[in-house]
């Protein structure tokens, strides 16, 4: 194999911009590792290619777009997308799809969980001071019957 | 020699520096590639955004520069874009290949914004494969003089 006729034949033109088949792919591959003259050639046309296209400048926006993008959102958009190919396979067949909802469990606002933790709280300190004034109020009217049947002795 | 792989483990972990160094880097050139098949900006800059928020998944064979890597996904990326917006919604004045366009021109925009292979282009214009390869070849040589 000629690596200038490789070159010449424009087949890396056609690895780079994505035209060429997975057999000559590979071959494109195989022969950069081999020879460095075609690395060199298709980093040349990389560089041109770049060159060629580097015309237009995106906005701001989009930058900031990728640097906020959350990639667990990709998992879910993929498997959307998954589902929405799935979908239109058997668009043709079921139109729309019955469901019936049979879920017996309650949907509540997400602040009512600390509404409840507090609530839970509240009531174990209430309960325990409910309990320790009882048995202080009854210690209390022991203690005060004691000493009415103490005065009652004390008078006869 | 690529920037893609290492940086894919750290992408995992919401942290898009990697890919936006590479967005600083050849941003533009995936922006240019993509108005060339989508010539809507709004569109293009939507796929521009899922390219570069993709790089993680893509596989860039060893030995092949971020730069050819990020040209053939971009390109990828539009017309599967283009495929699933429906083609007809894109009316795009260089995809209806006029009479008056050269015939490697014209080759390079039925590959190229069109998707269509080059087998089919070769038998579409009655060429040989190798023809079609060269009349591309010649096409993208334009792109140094100009």
């Amino acid at each position: 194999m000629n690596p200038k006729e490789y070159i010449e034949s424009g087949i890396l033109e056609t690895y780079i911009l994505g035209f060429a088949s997975d057999n000559q792919q590979e071959e494109v591959e195989k022969y950069v590792r081999i020879f460095p003259e075609i690395s060199l050639a298709l980093e040349d046309l990389g560089k041109v290619i770049n060159e060629h296209f580097s015309a237009s400048i995106p906005p701001p926006s989009v930058r900031q777009r990728i640097k906020e993008f959350d990639h667990d959102s990709l998992k879910k958009w993929d498997f959307n997308e998954q589902n929405h190919s799935q979908n239109n396979v058997h668009k043709e067949e079921i139109k729309y799809l019955e469901v019936e909802v049979s879920d017996t469990h309650l949907r509540v606002h997400k602040y009512w969980r600390p509404a409840f933790i507090a609530i839970f709280i509240l009531s174990k300190i209430f309960l325990a001071a409910a309990l320790y004034f009882y048995f202080k109020s009854d210690s209390l009217n022991k203690e005060n019957l004691k000493l009415q049947q103490e005065i009652e002795l004390l008078k006869k | 020699m690529s920037t893609l792989r290492p940086t894919s483990k750290s992408l995992r972990k919401n942290n898009n520096e990697p890919a936006l160094l590479l967005y600083d880097q050849y941003g533009a050139m995936a922006y240019g590639v993509i108005l060339q098949i989508i010539p809507q900006e709004q569109l293009a800059q939507e796929v521009l955004i899922e390219l570069f928020n993709s790089l993680p998944l893509l596989n860039c064979p060893e030995g092949i520069s971020d730069a050819i890597c990020i040209i053939r996904n971009a390109r990828t990326k539009a017309l599967e874009f283009k495929n699933r917006l429906n083609a007809s919604l894109l009316s795009n004045e260089d995809t209806n290949s006029s009479g008056s366009d050269s015939l490697p021109n014209m080759i390079f925009n039925l590959a190229f914004k069109q998707g269509l292979s080059l087998e089919i282009i070769a038998v579409k214009l009655g060429l040989s494969k190798e023809a079609t390869m060269k009349a591309i070849s010649n096409h993208v040589k334009s792109f140094r003089k100009s």
